[in-house]
C-alpha cells in the first residue's frame, strides 16, 4: 500500500529520515511524541509538502505521479485541517458527491445523523468531538483503499475517542486489503487498533514491531545498581539512570522473568517504550 | 472542479444576509445616483466574494485538507477564475436589471446610454479578476494584500510618470482615447478592452496556476 525508502527532509532545526511499508490489510500506527516527524512524513506521502530525498510509492505509484483519479481511493484526516468550518454538512455531503464517484451520500447524511451531528449547522458550532468525528466519517465514506490519518483522535474524551476506533475497525472489517496508517500520541488508542507500530523520534524511526510483540516481549526492568552490574545485558536495547539505580529496555521479557525472578520487571506498555527508546541510552 | 464550484458557491449561499444587505444598498444608492451606480457597485462586490471564497479556503489551515481531495493545484487555481467569471457575470447581469429597470421607470440615465456603457464593466471586472487573484493564492490573504498595493502602487507611479512625459511629447493618452470614442463608438473600444480582459485573465491564471504549485502547505 504504501513503501517509503529514506524519505528526508529538512528544515531549521529539525531533520527526518523515514524508511516504512504498510501493508494491505494491515493497521499501522505511527507513534511519537509533538514535533517527533510524524506530521511532517504524513504531508510528504500527502504531496503537501516537497521531500528532499528518498522516495515514496503510495498504492504502488511513485507520490510525484499521482492523479486526482489515485486521491479517490485514500481517505485523509489531518488533526489541523479539514473543510471550512463555514460549510454545515450538507453542503460538505454536496462537495464529496461532486468529488467521488463512490461517495454515498444518503449513507452518509444517516451516518452523521446517528452519531448526533446536526446537518444544517455550520462546523464552527461543532464541539471538538463532533468536528472530529465528521473528519473520521468523511475519510471513510468513500470506499477508500488506504486511509492516512494525523491524530484523528488528538484533544478528544474516552467516549469520543471509542467512536472514532470503532468507526476505523469497521471500516477494515467491510473489505480485505484496506490499509490504515495512524498517527498518534495516544498509546491506548494504538495498542487496540493497530497491528504493528513504528515508533518515531527527532525525524528519526527507532523501532518497528508488532504490536503483540510489543505487549507480550517488551517490559522495563528496575534494577539497582548492583543487579545491574550484575546482569546478562545481552537483551537490553536502552537504559535510563533512575534514583534507585537503572531502567532498562529489554524485548526478551521471558529471558529475564525466567533466569531473575528476583528483579522488578514492569510489563512494556507503549508509553514506558517512547520515554526508554526515546530518553534512555543506548547499550 | 465541478466539486470545488459547489464548495465555493455553497460558501457563497451562507453569506446570503450579506448579500441581500448588498443589493439593497446598490438599489438605494442607485436610485440616488447618476442611474449607473449598481453596475461597477455589484461588479466589484462579485469580485469582493470570490476574495472571500479564498479566505475561507485559507482560513484554519484549510489548503492542507483541500489538495488531499481528489484535486490537483492547477484545477483548484483555474476554479477560481471561473468561479470569478461566473460571479462577475452573475452580478453585472444584476447591476443590468436594476440599472434598467430605473431607467425604464424614467428616473436613471437613458436606455440607449446605459446600453452602450453596460459592456464596458465586463473586461473592467476581467481586469480587476486579473489583478486581484494571483496575490492572495500565491502569498496567503495577509502577505498578499501588502504584495498587491505594493506593485499596484508602483503600475500607477509608472503610469503617472509616462503620462507626464507623453504630456511634455505633446500627447495625451486620454485626450487620444476620448477622440477615438467620439469617432469610433464605444463599441470598437469595448472589444479591444475585452480581448485585453481576457488576454490579461489568462496570464494571471497561468502565473497562479505556476505559483500554486511551488507551496508548502
Amino acid at each position: 500500500m504504501l513503501k517509503i525508502d529514506h524519505l528526508t527532509k529538512k528544515y531549521k532545526n529539525f531533520s527526518l529520515d523515514c524508511t516504512m511499508e504498510i501493508r494491505p490489510g494491515q493497521v499501522t500506527g505511527l507513534i511519537g511524541k509533538n514535533g517527533a516527524g510524524k506530521s511532517t512524513t504524513f504531508k510528504s506521502i500527502l504531496g503537501l509538502v516537497r521531500p528532499d530525498g528518498g522516495s515514496i510509492e503510495l498504492l504502488g505509484k511513485p507520490v510525484q505521479t499521482f492523479t486526482k483519479k489515485d486521491r479517490k481511493q485514500i481517505g485523509v484526516v489531518l488533526s489541523d485541517s479539514g473543510f471550512s468550518s463555514y460549510l454545515t454538512i450538507k453542503d460538505i455531503a454536496a462537495v464529496l458527491a461532486n468529488m467521488y464517484e463512490k461517495f454515498d451520500k444518503k449513507e452518509f447524511m444517516n451516518r452523521c445523523s446517528n452519531s448526533e451531528m446536526p446537518l444544517d449547522k455550520k462546523i464552527k458550532e461543532f464541539s471538538t468531538g463532533m468536528k472530529a468525528k465528521l473528519k473520521t466519517l468523511v475519510a471513510v465514506s468513500h470506499d477508500a483503499d488506504f486511509l492516512i490519518l494525523d491524530e484523528p483522535t488528538v484533544g478528544l474524551d474516552v467516549t469520543a475517542r471509542d467512536e472514532i476506533l470503532d468507526m476505523l475497525r469497521d471500516y477494515m472489517d467491510e473489505k480485505e486489503n484496506r490499509a490504515i496508517l495512524i498517527s498518534s500520541h495516544i498509546s491506548s488508542d494504538l495498542e487496540t487498533l493497530c497491528d504493528d507500530l513504528y515508533m518515531i523520534d527527532h525525524g528519526q524511526i527507532l523501532l518497528h514491531e508488532d504490536t503483540d510483540v510489543l505487549l507480550s516481549d517488551y517490559a522495563v526492568l528496575k534494577l539497582s545498581e548492583e543487579q545491574f552490574a550484575a546482569m546478562d545485558k545481552k537483551y537490553f536495547l536502552r537504559k535510563k539512570r533512575e534514583s534507585y539505580g537503572y531502567a532498562c529496555l529489554t524485548d526478551h521479557k521471558r529471558y529475564y522473568t525466567d533466569n531473575y525472578p528476583q528483579i522488578v520487571i514492569e510489563k512494556g506498555g507503549i508509553d514506558e517504550l517512547i520515554v526508554m527508546m526515546a530518553g534512555g541510552e543506548e547499550i | 472542479m465541478r466539486g470545488l464550484l459547489v464548495k465555493d458557491f455553497r460558501l457563497l449561499l451562507q453569506q446570503k444576509m450579506v448579500i441581500i444587505v448588498l443589493l439593497v444598498v446598490a438599489i438605494t444608492l442607485n436610485m440616488n445616483g447618476n442611474g449607473s451606480f449598481a453596475l461597477g457597485y455589484l461588479c466589484f462586490v462579485g469580485i469582493f466574494l470570490v476574495l472571500n471564497t479564498l479566505s475561507y479556503d485559507e482560513f484554519d489551515n484549510g489548503y492542507a485538507f483541500l489538495f488531499t481531495l481528489p484535486i490537483d493545484r492547477k484545477t483548484y487555481a483555474v476554479e477560481k477564475y471561473v468561479f470569478g467569471i461566473l460571479m462577475s457575470l452573475i452580478c453585472w447581469l444584476a447591476g443590468v436589471v436594476i440599472t434598467l429597470v430605473q431607467s425604464l421607470m424614467g428616473s436613471g440615465m437613458p436606455v440607449e446610454q446605459l446600453l452602450e456603457i453596460c459592456p464596458i464593466y465586463i473586461p473592467i471586472c476581467l481586469v480587476f479578476l486579473a489583478i486581484m487573484i494571483p496575490f492572495p493564492l500565491i502569498f496567503g490573504r495577509e502577505k498578499g494584500m501588502i504584495v498587491m498595493f505594493v506593485i499596484v502602487g508602483i503600475v500607477v507611479l509608472f503610469i503617472c510618470i509616462a503620462e507626464k512625459q507623453f504630456k511634455n511629447g505633446g500627447l495625451l493618452v486620454m485626450d487620444w482615447i476620448e477622440k477615438s470614442f467620439s469617432n469610433t463608438g464605444y463599441l470598437f473600444f469595448e472589444l479591444i478592452f475585452l480581448a485585453v480582459g481576457v488576454v490579461l485573465l489568462a496570464i494571471s491564471c497561468a502565473v497562479s496556476v505556476a505559483g500554486i504549485q511551488k507551496k508548502e502547505f
